[in-house]
């Protein structure tokens, strides 16, 4: 059997998994919650009316289609902003927890552990982008029947959610490769979110002190990168961003392949 | 590798920090034989038996399982099953998915894997749990269903880790039963603290203390069965004298404590059967009163013989 199609059955296994745990389906109506009612208020805020004229035209004309795209971008950049956060409570018990209770036992006899431990980075990245897409989703659609004349949702909302793509690869990576060290689940949140604080503290200090390159570990560093609109620096961000993803999860398999298990 | 030999521990060594599990372990285990893991508690038969599964790493030493190192997934998948001592099965599972998606990783087709997996778990007498979640299983449940994993696709090694252990004692016989019927179908290695159990199903084992092999071989060889003989008697006359004049006998001691007449004999002057005979006689003729009769010295007596507090 290929490492390819091990890989393939434990994603899945992993996909199934989360969305019907009582972990999964509760992140996913959280966010679906947060993401819905936020745009609902941003949609209602948007729809007020405001009887200002400016020379014939009245803001309220011209208003609400700004403010609502103002809205779903910023919405929507924040749900990429949140991936980590999500990322780390879907995925922070995915490897520890199997650790944990030796479940891992009944697999590692069946697929090379390399092949076990992509397998899980990608099925919570899945879980992830399908997440993200229903929360999004959800966003595109309350704009779209609450604000008229918001025409860019269809290309603005899936372009946004695209680019969450690649960043929570890498932040399903990271949160892999530093979950899969700790046999208690709780201990692997805490780490996670002191490993992604610390990615974030190189990332300020990258932009302070001007040294680009420090940011790089930080995957929402390349979120403006593929936003910018230019070929060669989308497929920078792409790749940068696909790339740290792909480093750490080979540096995590290679390790879990290492360890008593 | 020679051709019968499935399973081979050459100086293995596993260290924890500073503790010394397991020290220079060296075993071999033929093909077809049914084979024990025996020690008391922190003995390191888990850590050895967790070695053979490719669950850690020796410190040093090599292992072979079917001539490939116990990690080698590619070339033992579907051909070592393992039965692992304390691993939970993940609750959120049904047993039917669980034992598919186990089917399907030791590359069972699409097709035929939910059909083995009802074969292996209507062996373990389980085929109504197949929608059960596995956390809604009980202890014994639960175990059939790891043992139902561990069997899945007639493996040519098949680990058990303490397969009775914790279970009542209606289930512990079924569990027993399920084992003895993969007897000569596959190589089964066994580790327990039932001696009893050990005794009846094996061929032969290793009796670990402290890390290390303190004895290993035949089942007989280890309880002596072809040299000795072990009478119990009753209070009343122990005409010790009449049996020492036996000449099948080449050492007879008598053991007040238990009232347990010990008859030594060369294993290549008589059977064991021939000694109880002619033992027996010259009780009977002599008026002693017997309690019961036993070749060889018991795999528990054995045991702790060979292992220490």
């Amino acid at each position: 059997m290929s490492p390819a199609a091990e890989t393939l059955l434990v994603a899945q296994r992993e996909l199934r998994t989360n969305l019907r745990s009582a972990k999964g389906v509760a992140l996913l109506v959280l966010s679906l919650l947060g993401g819905g009612l936020t745009a609902l208020a941003f949609a209602h805020g948007a729809n007020r009316p405001k009887p200002l004229d400016l020379s014939g035209t009245t803001v309220s004309d011209v208003a609400p289609a700004l403010i609502a795209m103002f809205g779903l971008q910023a919405i929507l950049r924040a749900t990429i902003w949140l991936t980590p956060m999500l990322v780390s409570l879907i995925g922070f018990d995915a490897i520890s927890g199997e650790l944990q209770h030796r479940s891992v036992r009944y697999w590692t006899i069946r697929s090379r552990r390399a092949s076990f431990y992509v397998g899980k980075v990608l099925g919570l990245w899945t879980v992830i982008a399908i997440v993200t897409l229903f929360m999004d989703a959800l966003v595109w659609l309350v704009f779209l029947t609450s604000v008229p004349g918001v025409g860019d949702v269809l290309k603005v909302g899936p372009m946004l959610w695209l680019v969450s793509v690649p960043i929570s690869f890498a932040w399903s990576s990271i949160a892999s490769i530093v979950g899969s060290q700790f046999r208690a689940p709780m201990l692997a949140l805490l780490m996670t979110w002191a490993a992604f604080f610390a990615l974030f503290i190189a990332w300020v200090a990258g932009g302070a002190t001007k040294i680009e390159a420090l940011g790089y570990v930080y995957p929402n560093f390349y979120e403006d990168w593929m936003l910018s609109g230019e070929p060669k620096q989308v497929a920078l961000g792409v790749l940068g961003c696909l790339g740290l993803g792909v480093v750490v999860t080979t540096a995590g398999a290679f390790a879990f392949a290492r360890r008593d298990v | 590798m020679s051709g019968d030999v499935v399973l081979r521990l050459s100086h293995v060594t596993k260290a924890f920090g500073p503790t010394i599990a397991v020290n220079d372990v060296s075993l071999t285990i033929e093909r077809g034989s049914v084979y024990g893991l025996i020690g008391p508690n922190g003995a390191g038969k888990t850590t050895t038996f967790s070695m053979l599964a490719g669950y850690l790493f020796p410190t040093s030493g090599e292992i072979q399982v079917l001539g490939y190192a116990p990690t080698n997934t590619d070339a033992l998948r579907a051909r070592l099953g393992v039965l692992p001592q304390d691993a939970l099965l993940p609750p959120n599972d049904r047993v039917g998915e669980l034992l598919v998606h186990a089917a399907r990783l030791q590359d069972v087709p699409r097709a035929k894997a939910e059909g083995l997996a009802r074969e292996a778990l209507a062996e373990v007498d389980g085929k109504d749990w197949w929608n059960t979640k596995c956390g809604a299983l009980s202890h014994g449940m639960a175990k059939r269903v790891a043992l139902a994993q561990a069997l899945l696709g007639e493996p040519e090694v098949v680990l058990l880790d303490e397969p009775t252990a914790g279970l009542d004692p209606r289930v512990a016989y079924e569990v027993r039963q399920i084992v003895r019927a993969r007897k000569g179908r596959c190589t089964l290695v066994v580790s327990s603290h039932n001696l009893q159990e050990l005794e009846q199903i094996c061929d032969a084992a290793a009796i670990l203390d402290r890390g290390k092999v303190v004895a290993q071989g035949t089942m007989a060889e280890l309880t002596a069965t072809s040299e000795e003989i072990r009478v119990t008697l009753a209070p009343g006359p122990v005409p010790l004298a009449a049996v020492r004049e036996l000449k099948l006998a080449s050492r007879v001691t008598f053991d007040d404590d238990r009232r347990e007449l010990i008859v030594a004999f060369e294993r290549n002057a008589a059977d064991a059967e021939t000694v109880i005979g002619a033992t027996l006689s010259v009780l009977l003729a002599n008026g002693a009163r017997i309690s019961g009769v036993a070749k060889g010295r018991g795999l528990e007596q054995r045991v702790m013989e060979m292992t220490r507090e």
